[in-house]
């Protein structure tokens, strides 16, 4: 089992029975495999459950519903680590203008008629930068805390950061979120260098 | 070698002062170690830019150690967001040849290069510090560490090396969420003037 990463697909073409789904659903080894046809359902399910790991695979055209660029714009408002993969019939040769999606950082585009096992790949390659991104890993280390309440970090103007704050800074990558998750990468640097850690083969 | 030591502390300060009265208290117990220093005081009542021109810096006859425990900018020392001690003009003739020992931050990045102009040597930091609640025991350790050493005899650069020491033995026994706190400390010591240079007799 690939941790208790989730794959949320919100596509509203896509059905239960999709060949995608099922290849997912009984090969791969994510934690489950859910799909969701509107695409604000698919919104307020991550919303709610953002204790979880996801990667997001998302459709653009929703007709009369928010379009995947809303979508993905109000993740952001919320969450910057959840890899999101954008994934459509469109491309360049649409006319469509795929810029806000970058400056909201999507993670990769894949084309609707990409072969099953191509997308798996980006899918594990998003797995892949999930596990390896520290913002992402600072994240878990906060909610596996059992005092969530424990004073983690103090700004200068004197602000006190408790873990269930310092959760929120780092997911919506606030300057305070970007510091520590700094600070974590040069303290680790210099454990390595000071040969406090030892790294494995 | 230098015969007194002015303390200037903002006790009063809402966030820090009571940190800034024990690093105040420890470090006072410290330079007594060397019996021959007169100790004086000035506390958040006068730190005032007026006051200290007159009653401090205008008055200083012998080479003083100056330590500061408050917060402070790349430029200045502060209370309640205004500044008391603000460059050299305030304190050229108090500082020449003297020292100033602070846990402030950020001072050193630019007041206490400064300062060099008038023959005066610094031992502080040139970044902003965390003091993370439940580690002010060991932040005060490792703050007047360094003034540990220089009071027992050693010069500015040595303290500051032994100062990183004391910072590390205690990053390598924390979690990574606090030690990350004393590793920008560690990395933020500055010492500026005579580095080489020991301002006490060894004790």
């Amino acid at each position: 089992m690939k941790n208790n990463t989730e794959i949320i697909i919100i596509d509203d073409v896509l059905k239960e029975d999709d060949p995608l789904i099922k290849v997912l659903r009984k090969k791969s080894e994510y934690k489950e495999i859910k799909l969701f046809s509107h695409s604000q359902d698919g919104l307020n399910y991550i919303l709610m459950n953002l204790e979880k790991d996801f990667i997001v695979l998302l459709d653009i055209d929703f007709p009369g519903e928010k379009n995947g660029n809303q979508i993905l714009y109000e993740l952001r408002k919320e969450n910057k680590l959840i890899p999101v993969i954008i994934w459509s019939a469109m491309d360049g040769s649409t006319g469509y203008d795929f810029t806000s999606f970058i400056n909201n950082h999507a993670l990769y585009y894949v084309k609707k008629d990409t072969s099953i096992k191509e997308i798996i790949f980006r899918i594990d390659a998003a797995y892949h930068y999930l596990q390896l991104d520290v913002a992402s890993a600072i994240n878990r280390w906060l909610l596996l805390q059992e005092d969530k309440k424990q004073i983690l970090s103090v700004d200068s103007a004197g602000t006190k950061y408790s873990a269930e704050d310092l959760i929120t800074e780092i997911r919506k990558q606030t300057s305070e979120g970007r510091k520590i998750e700094k600070e974590i990468i040069e303290l680790t640097i210099d454990l390595l260098f000071r040969e406090k850690v030892v790294m494995n083969d | 070698m230098i015969k007194n030591a002015i303390f200037i502390c903002d006790e009063k300060d809402p966030t820090l002062g009571q940190y800034f009265k024990k690093c105040k208290d420890n470090a006072s117990a410290l330079v007594s170690l060397q019996e021959d220093i007169v100790q004086k005081e000035i506390l958040s009542a006068n730190c005032d830019i007026a006051y200290l021109d007159i009653n401090i810096f205008n008055k200083v006859e012998n080479k003083t150690l100056f330590l500061i425990f408050s917060h402070g900018t790349n430029t200045s020392f502060v209370k309640n967001g205004k500044k008391f001690i603000e460059d050299t003009i305030n304190c050229e003739k108090g500082l020449n040849g003297g020292l100033i020992y602070t846990i402030a931050c950020s001072t050193g990045k630019t007041f206490g290069k400064n300062i060099v102009q008038t023959n005066a040597s610094f031992f502080g930091y040139d970044n902003e510090i965390e003091i993370l609640p439940g580690l002010e025991k060991i932040s005060i350790d490792c703050d007047i560490h360094g003034l540990y050493k220089i009071i027992k005899g050693e010069t500015l650069s040595n303290a500051r090396t032994a100062a990183r020491e004391k910072y590390n033995s205690h990053i390598d026994n924390l979690p990574m969420m606090k030690a990350r706190t004393l590793r920008v400390a560690r990395d933020s010591i500055v010492v500026h003037g005579e580095i080489n240079k020991k301002f006490f007799n060894s004790i």
